[in-house]
């Protein structure tokens, strides 16, 4: 039996010389894998916006991403083992109910137990269905399904030890969550194995409980979880409702063009979170979606926090620090969220439609900014995809209809500007003022800016 | 044989070539037509046909309706110019 390229540790070490799993089998254990996948994905997506702690959120618009890519790979691969097509994406009674201990999971009190649960408990039962599945089939006549699934252990796994080690952090910050967060593990590993039993033999069956130490009682009267209107941003960070200036970020007497359109790019990037979160709630209020949205929604999450991850490093090569010196907040989110998620992602969609990238991207390259243009460039580039999916969901949403998309959108900008107006120009309350004396005196101390002038 | 093409909203002219999408003999005549993926799915280079003929290359499934083809819409991307134009630009 041939034996090469085996990953190390994904399969038992006295391997029989005979291994059994039919196809119809094959099938089975991938379908359900699937199923997990998508759940686990759209309930991440979903919980984007109530987490907190900033590198779990970041670290959350890649793993979806991942998992997407992961579920729709295994969901392809059931079709191409003769399941049949029209019940790829039905689910048994039995299914049903693991979704529903899975949703469950939004029932957590925070991100300690957010991640405790969705990753400790779930997605550690994922990484072992990956490995049972890897152990019973043989490497070669299965090897379009074993040899992709090395790489999704591989994939898994590093997820779960990037969150194991924020984990150690949150409990760190927060030790008063500790006890309460073993609570909630035991009552996942729980619920889990209850449901895992009747799907699949094998699934999560090497979960071990946590010690009856933990307290128990912390599961009791959980609310059905429901994205939150204003998405959450982290406590370290300087409150703020807005981040878009209500005027130019650098004093007249101290005004350099070419910093404060660098600056703009840096914060409007940094903060395009709340594109990646309007999406997330989207993608769990939206629960019986043809299985390609999410996928598409799972890259555009991604992609918009991507762009705040190049916001953040630009900011940082400039020396400011995120959420300390620069405003991070949702507000376009927040605006919106009242109106419904077509709305919601309408205001998106507006947004991407009226590109001024390119103009933007020429005018930093004659100023020779080529970082900023090249952020700019592939900006662009993402915000064709974009387009293409807001237009594709929101017809499909809307039943096709094209004058009613473009309604939709020309509302959200309406909700829009109307809100910016109410809520932030004509506010007394100026959050903003804080973080404009921060930016000057650093621009200043940095020598971002031209000697002379006085602060204003 | 070369077209001209007139954007009547931009009052820019340009010169079209047959085997041409629009688009593309817009950007090199740097004439103002917006647009964003130059794949006929985010529809910021819709551009309506005043006079002329402008025919919508379908192969690939743009993002265009037929009620909108109808109302003479085009995604100039992936559009043959075919006589002498007159369009005006959504944007």
């Amino acid at each position: 039996m041939a034996l090469l390229n085996r990953p190390s540790g994904a399969y038992p070490d006295d391997v029989p010389d005979t291994l059994f799993q039919s196809v119809d089998e094959a099938a089975g254990r991938l379908k359900l894998l699937f199923v997990v996948e998508k759940e686990l994905l759209r309930l991440s997506a979903g919980y984007l916006p109530a987490v907190e702690d900033w590198e779990l959120k970041k670290r959350l618009t890649v793993h979806v991403w991942q998992d997407a890519r992961r579920a729709d790979f295994i969901r392809k691969r059931t079709l191409e083992l003769r399941f049949p097509r029209k019940d790829v994406d039905a689910r048994t009674a039995s299914q049903r109910a693991v979704m529903k201990a899975a949703q469950e999971l939004l029932g957590c009190r925070g991100d300690a137990e957010f991640a405790t649960g969705v990753y400790l408990v779930w997605k550690r039962a994922c990484l072992q269905g990956y490995e049972t599945y890897l152990s019973l089939t043989d490497p070669l006549l299965d090897e379009p399904t074993a040899e992709p699934l090395t790489r999704f252990v591989s994939d898994l796994s590093g997820q779960i030890a990037e969150i194991e080690g924020l984990l150690h952090r949150l409990y760190r910050d927060k030790p008063d969550m500790n006890p309460l967060a073993a609570g909630w593990e035991r009552h996942c590993v729980a619920a889990l194995l209850e449901v895992s039993a009747q799907a699949s033999e094998d699934f999560g069956s090497r979960l071990t409980r946590p010690g009856q130490g933990a307290q128990e009682d912390t599961v009791e009267n959980r609310k059905p979880y429901s994205p939150p209107a204003v998405p959450v941003r982290d406590s370290r960070f300087t409150p703020t409702f807005h981040h878009n200036a209500d005027r130019r970020i650098l004093p007249d007497d101290r005004f350099d063009e070419a910093l404060e359109k660098k600056l703009i790019q840096g914060i409007s990037h940094a903060n395009e979170m709340w594109a990646a979160e309007a999406v997330g709630a989207v993608m769990w209020a939206w629960e019986d979606m043809p299985w390609d949205f999410y996928t598409d929604a799972a890259r555009w999450l991604y992609d918009e926090g991507r762009h705040c991850r190049m916001g953040e490093q630009m900011m940082s090569r400039l020396g400011f620090e995120t959420g300390i010196d620069y405003p991070m907040a949702g507000e376009s989110y927040a605006a919106l969220f009242p109106h419904g998620y077509e709305q919601l992602l309408g205001l998106l969609h507006y947004f991407e439609s009226t590109n001024t990238k390119q103009a933007s991207k020429e005018w930093f390259e004659t100023a020779g900014d080529e970082d900023s243009a090249s952020n700019l460039d592939y900006d662009w580039a993402d915000e064709a995809l974009h387009l293409t999916y807001g237009y594709k969901w929101l017809l499909h949403r809307l039943g096709g209809d094209s004058e009613r998309l473009e309604a939709l959108r020309d509302e959200s900008a309406r909700i829009w500007s109307e809100w910016f107006n109410e809520r932030v120009l004509a506010s007394p309350d100026k959050p903003y003022e804080v973080f404009r004396d921060r930016i000057l005196r650093l621009a200043e101390a940095k020598g971002l800016l031209p000697a002379g002038g006085s602060m204003a | 044989m070369t077209y001209r093409v007139r954007i009547a909203n931009k009052d820019a002219e340009f010169e079209a070539e047959p085997d041409e999408y629009l688009l593309d003999s817009a950007i090199i005549g740097g004439a103002p037509i917006a647009f964003v993926c130059r794949g006929g799915t985010c529809r910021t280079c819709l551009v309506r046909v005043v006079e002329g003929t402008l025919e919508q290359d379908l192969s690939f499934e743009p993002a265009i309706q037929p009620s909108e083809l109808g109302a003479g819409w085009r995604l100039a991307c992936c559009a043959y110019v075919r006589s002498d134009l007159v369009v005006e630009t959504k944007r």
